[in-house]
């Protein structure tokens, strides 16, 4: 494509984006929707990801002790435990430091519910132990879970499982919306652009008279809708930081949770996806449209 | 240079637009295809546009063979010919240089070409003095002397005319045709579909006659030939 073209193909879109704006304005807004909507499930789901990680890395493993375990057995187990080389380190937990522990997670508040613990508690004794790499929990629980006295071994899995479940879920019903919304914005796309090509159907005809080539009518129309979808992009992306920075302020104030994603990472790492999938977008919609106005 | 053999199309009501057409126009010939309204006149021009596809026989023109092109070579065999219709055809948002100029953009032409050709062209057809000018601003012979100027800007070999002076007075009709004569001189062949009488009557070139789809007259230096 000679420069002298593209620089025609250019200056044709803009007027056409001008000539329909109000369409062109409703169909950047629907690309924004949709993006914005595709934006929050991908920064649930990244943020949940890192919550993964930030409990996997904490290499915990918590073994409960059985009320009745014999002297032998603890023995035995503190045994193992000493000469496993890829234990870190590891503390016990005897049931008053739990009644403790659990008193500081509960708070003054809620203090009643544990009025009667101290005559008769409830909770096991307990080994904490840290493994030294992640990859080493799952052996460190095989080599201590077939020896006596055990009521329960806890590490990060079981939260991770529950975690993943919870973004399964989560990741069917926000591709779900999405494909829908991909479908509606595709629709208004190619209506703009339907109206832009039937306006201009005269002038078309014209065209392929004086022999011009299907692609040298296209490529304005494709560029109206590439500029359709790439500001609705740019619009999901800003919407999104703004929003994302808001809250996520808020909720750091609240909780102190230091693993959540940085809003930084929507205008540097996702801008460039959205501005992809926003021309994607366009393009298609706009191809699809002027298909049946070529045959002249 | 174009060649009909044994041309027939017969559209979806089973009616035959054209039967058998055959007939062959040499390099630099002007010819006037007259006929009744319905005779098949526009079917052959359209199929000289590659518009409407012929349902048998074979159309050679230049070095296109117009039944087996492909779609797109289509736009390629257009900028062969220039096309002028009774409707002008005209950019209704452009002015007359950019009318033509759009010819030559089309097609990709440089600018340099473009600003040394449309002047030329413009000049030619007697419309220098109104190339800023926008088409409703203009006559109805001024704005076919436009269409003319952009159907001859891409310098065709074979310009088709459809009905060029029917929406013109005899006088406008007058310097349009004179201005298709010296655009014959210069070597351009030049196809005329047209119901004028007394153009056809007096300018003495070739006139092929249809009637109900089929040749019945082709004749060198011919008249109109039909009672009005």
């Amino acid at each position: 494509m000679k420069l002298n073209t593209l620089k025609y193909f250019m200056r044709d879109a803009a007027n056409s984006l001008k000539r329909n704006k109000t369409l062109s304005i409703s169909s950047a807004t629907t690309v924004m929707a949709t993006l914005f909507i595709l934006g929050i499930f991908l920064l649930v789901m990244l943020n949940v990801r890192l919550g993964i990680l930030d409990v996997e890395s904490r290499l915990e493993i918590q073994v409960f002790l059985q009320k009745n375990i014999t002297a032998e057995q603890k023995t035995a187990l503190e045994e193992k435990i000493k000469e496993n080389s890829n234990i870190k380190s590891y503390t016990f937990e005897t049931q008053e430091m739990a009644i403790k522990k659990l008193e500081v997670q509960f708070g003054k508040d809620y203090k009643y519910l544990m009025e009667g613990f101290e005559k008769d508690n409830p909770l096991p004794e307990s080994y904490i132990i840290k493994a030294d790499k992640p990859e080493n929990v799952s052996k460190i629980v095989s080599s201590i879970s077939p020896l006596g006295g055990i009521e329960q071994i806890k590490d990060g899995k079981e939260i991770v499982d529950k975690l993943i479940a919870a973004t399964n879920a989560l990741k069917w019903v926000g591709l779900g919306l999405f494909i829908i919304l991909i479908g509606v914005s595709l629709f208004l796309i190619g209506n703009t652009i339907k109206i832009a090509v039937f306006s201009r159907r005269r002038e078309i005809g014209i065209m392929k008279f004086i022999g011009a080539t299907d692609w040298f009518i296209r490529w304005p129309f494709i560029m109206e809708g590439a500029v359709i979808g790439i500001l609705g992009a740019l619009g999901a992306d800003i919407l999104l930081y703004l929003g994302y920075k808001y809250l996520i302020t808020k909720i750091q104030k609240a909780l102190i949770i230091s693993t959540l994603l940085q809003p930084g990472y929507i205008l540097i790492s996702l801008l460039p996806y959205f501005l992809i999938l926003g021309l994607i977008i366009g393009c298609i919609g706009s191809i699809i449209s002027i298909k049946k106005f070529l045959d002249v | 240079m174009i060649s009909f053999r044994n041309v027939s199309k017969i559209y979806n009501n089973k009616v035959a637009a054209l039967s058998n057409i055959n007939m062959e126009i040499d390099r630099g010939e002007f010819v006037f295809l007259v006929g009744p309204s319905g005779a098949g006149k526009s079917t052959l021009i359209k199929m000289l546009l590659k518009e409407v596809e012929p349902t048998a026989g074979n159309i050679q023109i230049n070095d296109f063979d117009l039944v087996n092109m492909k779609r797109n070579e289509i736009p390629y065999y257009r900028r062969k010919i220039g096309v002028v219709f009774q409707d002008f055809r005209l950019i209704p948002t452009l002015n007359v240089y950019e009318n033509v100029a759009f010819a030559m953009r089309v097609i990709e032409a440089p600018k340099k070409i473009i600003r040394k050709r449309v002047p030329m062209v413009l000049s030619l057809t007697g419309l220098s003095s109104k190339f800023k000018a926008f088409p409703n601003e203009l006559s109805g012979g001024e704005q076919q002397r436009v269409s003319l100027a952009r159907a001859i800007v891409n310098n065709p070999s074979i310009l088709i005319c459809d009905e060029p002076t029917g929406n013109l007075d005899p006088d406008t009709a007058e310097g349009i045709m004179e201005i298709l004569n010296d655009i014959n001189h210069a070597g351009t062949t030049v196809v005329m579909a047209t119901h004028a009488r007394e153009i056809v009557d007096r300018m003495q070139k070739r006139v092929i006659a249809l009637e109900k789809g089929m040749v019945v007259r082709d004749e060198m230096k011919g008249g109109y030939g039909y009672e009005a």
